[in-house]
């Protein structure tokens, strides 16, 4: 289902940059995730599940946009864990589910027509983390909302020939996202690998 | 070229999407991922100091008197018992007979097969070992249980679940009235396969029942 959703949503690329004239930029990325710190404490396995939607605004060689994203990370494990008056010991399932809603601004380097194109940018805005975690028969939760913050840099590659609109863009995202509630801050890696629209 | 570029952001999409919707993590898998053993103990306590046990040879269903029904499938109570047994005399323990020997600790070994039960509570037992003769003078009728560690833990069980119990007759309680308990254990899962299946898991988690409590030794 979510390969069908994601195959509508580049086919309805050409509409939204349409209605919204030159100068837009519209991006459909594969990211995954490498956890570090607390996040790593949690689901120490690197992640290959994630995608993220960009979207663009260009005013010289800078841009401000939007960019919603979603990563799980999953990590499996068995032992017993200690605390003060008890033991426990059984298989765990850890799920940490991000979803990610972040203001961008990019500035971008040289790069003639057709040649890749370096950007260095930032993200702020929030965070819904989910973690979970299941041990024997029982489920525990934590969500909650973060504020945080991403600086990243990548490059974008036009292609050639008749699709001078389209290009292939690869971006490393640091994501730290401030302690809230119950849980500290988490900090991961982004690695996108993507494709993206530009009128 | 509006068809290929069409066709191209199609493909697109679905390489983007299968990527990640591709492998979406897994979770249990087998029965035996759904076993967890827990064990207590009260911080302070010198186990050393305690050699001898007795335990009453039955396993009382507590789901009944907890106010649900219960299923609690006796046929394996005695390869249980002995099993829990064996894990005691391992670690150094002396089974006595309590009717002529007062020992250090009583071991008393409940069950139950309902959902969400929470084990610490301080129900009366008596009703359910109160016929067992080795019971020092000061317990009756109204006795009831005292956890150290309640209510930090506060424990929620689902399907099948062993409860071990370490009394120690000789330390006070806040109340009277009430049994020390000094260590606990507690195994849960799903009951699902064949009882030869379920035995050899409840087998396995009571080895590591003892496993974790490395602190039971007597020496």
């Amino acid at each position: 289902m979510r390969v069908w959703i994601a195959a509508a949503a580049t086919l309805l690329v050409p509409a939204v940059v349409a209605g919204q004239g030159r100068g837009k930029w519209f991006g459909m990325n594969w990211s995954m995730a490498a956890p570090i710190e607390h996040t790593k404490d949690f689901t120490n396995d690197y992640s290959f599940r994630g995608m993220g939607l960009e979207w663009r605004q260009f005013s010289g060689n800078k841009s401000f946009g939007f960019n919603a994203g979603w990563n799980v990370l999953n990590e499996e494990k068995s032992g017993t864990q200690t605390f003060q008056q008890a033991a426990i010991n059984g298989d765990q399932f850890r799920y940490n589910n991000t979803v990610s809603l972040l203001l961008s601004a990019h500035v971008y380097g040289g790069g003639g027509s057709g040649k890749a194109r370096p950007y260095l940018g930032l993200k702020a805005g929030t965070y819904f983390i989910s973690r979970r975690v299941d041990v024997g028969l029982w489920q525990i939760t934590d969500e909650n909302w973060h504020w945080g913050v991403a600086p990243e840099f990548g490059f974008s590659v036009p292609m050639r020939g008749g699709f001078q609109s389209e290009a292939f863009y690869a971006q490393v995202r640091y994501n730290y996202a401030f302690s809230a509630g119950d849980a500290p801050y988490q900090s991961w890696f982004g690695i996108d690998v993507g494709f993206a629209v530009r009128k | 070229m509006l068809m290929q570029r069409v066709g191209l952001r199609f493909c697109v999409g679905m390489l983007v999407g299968a990527l990640a919707a591709g492998c979406y993590p897994g979770g249990i898998e087998t029965v035996s991922q759904t076993d967890l053993v827990a064990t207590f103990f009260q911080k302070g306590v010198d186990f050393t100091a305690n050699k001898t046990f007795d335990m009453p040879d039955s396993i009382v269903d507590i789901g009944v008197a907890a106010g649900a029904s219960s299923t609690l499938n006796h046929k394996y109570d005695t390869q249980i018992l002995a099993k829990i047994q064996a894990g005691l005399v391992a670690l150094g323990y002396t089974r006595v007979d309590a009717t002529a020997t007062r020992p250090d600790v009583i071991v008393v070994v409940s069950g139950i097969t309902v959902d969400n039960y929470s084990a610490w509570v301080g129900y009366p037992w008596w009703g359910y070992w109160g016929w067992w003769g080795g019971w020092p003078a000061g317990y009756g009728a109204g006795s009831t249980w005292y956890y150290p560690w309640s209510p930090v833990v506060v424990t929620g069980y689902t399907s099948g679940s062993l409860f071990i119990n370490m009394i120690d007759p000789d330390l006070a309680t806040p109340q009277p009235n009430q049994a020390f308990s000094i260590w606990a254990a507690a195994i849960n899962g799903m009951l699902e396969g064949t009882d030869a299946e379920i035995l050899a898991r409840i087998n396995t988690n009571i080895d590591q029942v003892f496993a974790q409590s490395p602190y039971l030794r007597t020496q």
